[in-house]
């Protein structure tokens, strides 16, 4: 909390960077929804 | 003065104080300030970096009225973009062999191709891709 009692915690969904450009490239590995 | 390949990741943590690898990559973007290295990025990775930003924003990880800004900081760095390969049987082969993205694809071979480290924060490119192969690094490993 800050001074105001504002709750200064970082948002726990934010997610980084990198899931932002995993999410536009897709998953590196096999696709697991995919029968071979 | 050697060359060093940006992965987006990289460019994302030097933009946003609350990125987990923001130190390190602020130590990166130091040494290239400084003219140690030369940074080199794929073509891609202007595409990448907006939607990275967008993303933050939508999250209220930075206002956006602060993205333009940010772009334009990583513009005045002049990143060197390198052109892809003039035929795609390269990418796709790393992406089959590895089961790579497209994406990953060009990084790597990119990296392949200009024989420098790529450095990036995504572990799983990083464990992804043979050390005997290319040259890829972990931000989390740059010194601070």
């Amino acid at each position: 909390m800050d001074l105001l009692g504002r709750d200064t915690r970082p948002d726990p969904d934010a997610l980084s960077a990198v899931d932002y450009i995993r999410e536009l490239r897709g998953p590196i590995g096999p696709d697991t929804d995919v029968e071979p | 003065m050697p060359a060093v390949i940006l992965d987006t990741s990289v460019t994302v943590a030097w933009l946003l104080p609350d990125e987990p690898l923001h130190r390190q990559a602020v130590a990166l973007r130091d040494q290239i300030v400084a003219g140690t290295m030369e940074p080199v990025v794929a073509s891609h990775h202007r595409f990448e970096l907006r939607h990275a930003l967008v993303r933050a924003a939508q999250r209220h990880r930075c206002g956006w009225h602060m993205v333009p800004g940010l772009l334009g900081d990583i513009d005045e760095m002049e990143l060197e973009v390198a052109p892809g390969p003039d035929s795609d049987g390269a990418i796709l082969a790393l992406c089959e062999t590895l089961r790579l993205t497209w994406a990953d694809g060009l990084w790597v071979w990119l990296a392949m191709r200009r024989d420098v480290p790529l450095v990036t924060a995504d572990m799983g490119l990083v464990r992804a891709v043979p050390s005997d192969l290319a040259w890829i690094e972990s931000l989390g490993d740059q010194p601070i």
